[in-house]
């Protein structure tokens, strides 16, 4: 956890963007790194036996966007589930996304870490489509990509 | 009862600072919340409402979070469902919820929870 914040903090301070563009590559940043240490299939165990998930982030730009991109490891059965989600998250207005957030917040049980409710949080954040795929390894494992843009505000910094 | 003060991470920005005052109803927490077990953290949070409701005494919980995740999140509203509950029974509440004037969508947040609980949130900028 300590990396995430440190790499958070990294962004807020360093990042020559907006401030607002900062704001939300700092969320979501934050949300896909969590996603990956809740979900990944691949796991570090920590020495109190607790187990953090293992992935790659990547955040890099263009002229236009800030990119924020994630991949990790999934069982094979996931990633039906997950393509199926992110459809629906894409196809789906700002407003209907809100809605649909609030419902499953509502119906999560108490200690749900909330996954799909991430990634809905992701998309409202970037108002951008949302890149993803599955993909099958040559050993026949499964990862899943997801990839937010932001969009630089060309106001003055 | 006691206060509520909790700042055990001082190091650590993914916690927030918790300080429930009994004696004069001001209920804050302050700074970003993305812990790893959020219900761990957000338990003794819950109770103390609990505790404090139970004495009829008036509150008013300000939430000064510039982040939170979306297991955090579960969890504060679970504490404005709580609070929800108390006004029903006649409970008295104000509920202050702070965002920085260039975050957008932490007011569009606010918003979905104040829909989602039905009560009266004060919306409510601040400068960076």
């Amino acid at each position: 956890m300590r990396i995430v914040t440190a790499i958070g903090t990294y962004l807020t301070e360093k990042a020559y963007v907006h401030l607002v563009t900062k704001t939300k590559l700092y969320k979501i940043f934050i949300e896909l790194a969590m996603n990956v240490s809740n979900y990944s299939f691949e796991r570090y165990q920590n020495s109190d036996s607790s187990t953090n998930g293992i992935g790659e982030i990547k955040i890099f730009e263009d002229n236009e966007y800030m990119y924020c991109q994630t991949r990790n490891k999934i069982l094979a059965d996931q990633g039906s589930i997950l393509i199926r989600n992110c459809e629906t998250i894409n196809s789906s207005s700002h407003t209907d996304l809100r809605l649909m957030r609030s419902c499953l917040r509502k119906e999560a049980p108490i200690r749900d870490t909330g996954a799909h409710i991430g990634l809905i949080t992701v998309k409202l954040y970037t108002e951008n489509q949302i890149e993803f795929e599955v993909i099958e390894d040559i050993n026949k494992d499964f990862y899943f990509t997801i990839k937010a843009k932001i969009d630089k505000i060309k106001d003055d910094l | 009862m006691e206060s509520l003060y909790i700042n055990d991470y001082p190091d650590q920005i993914n916690y927030p600072v918790v300080d429930f005052n009994y004696n004069t109803g001001i209920c804050e927490i302050s700074g970003e919340s993305y812990m790893e077990d959020s219900y761990v953290f957000y338990e003794p949070l819950m109770n103390w409402f609990k505790n404090y409701f139970d004495e009829e005494r008036p509150i008013i919980f300000n939430i000064k979070l510039i982040y939170f995740n979306t297991s955090s999140s579960r969890l504060i509203l679970e504490l404005l469902d709580l609070i929800k509950a108390y006004i029903d029974n006649g409970g008295k509440a104000e509920i202050n919820w702070f965002y920085k004037k260039n975050d957008p969508d932490m007011k569009r947040e606010i918003s979905d929870f104040k829909d989602e609980t039905n009560l009266e949130i004060n919306i409510l900028p601040f400068e960076d």
